[in-house]
């Protein structure tokens, strides 16, 4: 078994592209692209959204080089390399560091944004 | 009453059908025996013995048990079951499949059943009873039937048991032995599941995440996710196994769409709530638009929808956020809800909402626990639906009601 560890990962919206960007380097599945943009929030939790937030499993020893740009550039490098994918872009990962909230509950002061459905 | 002569019988019994049906006869003709009438059937000439169809409502009831014995005795019986119980109220209560000799030995407040010259299935604290029928359920050829009221040393009872025979279990490949559509997914069968949407990477233990879940139903609905934030979790406390969903992305789909076009269908899963969460459990569609829900709510209400005429089907309070087994059929005359193994009163008045009515794709999602969950095209019996309520119950820890 992998050691494998729980993380919810925020990030504002205007860096949701730039997150897409680096989750499609480490994720070590196909479909790191998607990982933001599911979970939209914001502060009263109606749209539009101020923050995206995932809820991932995440290999436990990359928990500590998510929010350091230093060591985050270089094992995304490392896993671009690995996985044959695009190089991370530098200033992508300058915004991510600087933004991303990690941690293993939603941040308070923002709210989920419940999508409208059909009345139950 | 049959007092059978012909045929290695050492008890009488009278056998009950309400409508005739055919057998071969030593001569390789059809022949068709009156209702009530026992059929002794051949094969190219040899006789098979007596033949029990449970889906023919085919019972043989004994009609007494010889000097029976209420401290030993045993049983020696040459047959063929499938999905059988031998000697119904004897106190075995146990379905089993194969074909042979088996040996029933009971002595001691301990009652044995013996094949391949071994026990295969002991019942403790046992209380000697005379059965009520010579089988019960399933298929079963009887070539003889013999008691003796005189223990027996495990010694004779394993050179006499040379049958094959192993206790059944049903699984719900059986509801797929016709070729419906549909989908069986599985939690506890690790061979199912994998890391990655690929299937390379196999989950190999407690907090793994689950990328796909192979559908065992032989219809390839695999359920899958390449994203790794959203894929729900393996979880096991070593007796349970399910797949656990955060409530906030996770999500599994059938990537290939199920055909529930025909009017008639099936949702059933085995899950629990997650305090404080709201999801669908299982669903026939990704979108707001999914027409047929099974649901935990953030109240702890477990709820059956059909979504597109705003229908709540069945809202219960589930306070403590239980583990339930739940499921809704669909047919031209309706919906049926059961909870529980048992039949549901409907919340809505109108109960003849639509079907599904097109190929759709099977999300497993939302902040629960999934221990299980069967999908298929058709309407179930009330046999099947029983199987499958102990099936999925076990595997969810529930006790039906």
């Amino acid at each position: 078994m992998t050691n494998w560890a729980r993380a919810t990962l925020t990030i504002p919206a205007e860096h949701v592209d730039a997150a897409n960007r680096l989750a499609r380097i480490f994720d070590p599945d196909t479909g790191g692209a998607e990982t933001f943009g599911v979970c939209a929030l914001s502060p009263t939790g109606e749209a539009p959204a101020t923050h995206y937030m995932a809820s991932t499993q995440i290999k436990a020893e990359y928990l500590p080089v998510l929010s350091d740009p230093e060591q985050a550039l270089a094992a995304l490098t490392a896993l671009a390399d690995e996985y044959g994918r695009e190089p991370p872009i530098e200033a992508d990962v300058q915004a991510w560091c600087d933004n991303v909230v990690v941690g293993t509950e939603q941040p308070e002061g923002l709210v989920r944004i419940v999508p409208e459905v059909p009345a139950e | 009453m049959q007092n059978l002569k012909t045929v290695d019988f050492g008890v009488a019994f009278t056998l009950t059908r309400p409508a005739p049906a055919d057998y071969e006869d030593k001569d390789g003709n059809t022949q068709t025996a009156a209702a009530n009438e026992p059929r002794f059937n051949y094969s190219n000439g040899v006789a098979q013995g007596l033949l029990l169809d449970a889906s023919l409502s085919e019972t043989a009831a004994i009609d007494d048990v010889p000097a029976f014995n209420a401290s030993a005795g045993h049983w020696i019986i040459d047959a063929e079951f499938y999905n059988s119980e031998p000697l119904k109220g004897m106190g075995l209560d146990e379905r089993f499949s194969g074909s042979g000799k088996m040996v029933v030995s009971y002595s001691g407040g301990t009652a044995k059943v013996w094949a391949g010259g071994q026990v295969i299935y002991t019942v403790e604290d046992y209380t000697p009873a005379e059965p009520t029928h010579i089988c019960e359920g399933g298929m079963a050829t009887i070539g003889g039937l013999t008691y003796k009221p005189s223990a027996i040393s495990d010694a004779d009872a394993a050179a006499l048991a040379t049958g094959d025979f192993e206790i059944y279990e049903w699984t719900p490949a059986e509801l797929f032995e016709a070729s419906q559509d549909g989908a069986w997914y599985d939690p506890s069968d690790l061979a199912t599941l994998f890391q990655d949407a690929a299937g390379t990477i196999p989950v190999t233990g407690d907090g793994d995440p689950v990328g796909l879940m192979l559908d065992k139903s032989g219809n390839g609905h695999h359920a899958s996710q390449p994203t790794t934030a959203a894929k729900p979790v393996y979880r096991t406390d070593g007796m349970l196994h399910w797949i656990e969903s955060d409530g906030i992305d996770d999500q599994l789909v059938s990537g290939a769409n199920v055909d529930l076009s025909d009017p008639a269908y099936t949702f059933y899963v085995a899950a629990k709530g997650i305090a404080g969460s709201s999801n669908q459990v299982l669903s026939s569609d990704q979108s707001a638009n999914r027409k047929a829900a099974i649901q935990i709510s953030s109240d702890a209400t477990l709820r059956v929808l059909d979504r597109s005429d705003s229908l709540i089907l069945l809202d219960v309070e589930n306070d403590n956020l239980a583990s339930f087994v739940a499921a809704l059929r669909h047919n031209s005359d309706g919906k049926r809800i059961r909870l529980n193994g048992t039949d549901q009163p409907f919340q809505s008045a109108n109960t003849n909402v639509r079907g599904v009515g097109d190929s759709i794709a099977v999300p497993l999602n939302g902040a629960q626990l999934i221990y299980g969950a069967v999908v298929i095209n058709r309407t179930m019996a009330d046999q099947e639906c029983a199987e499958l309520d102990g099936y999925l119950a076990k595997k969810a820890g529930v006790t039906l009601s």
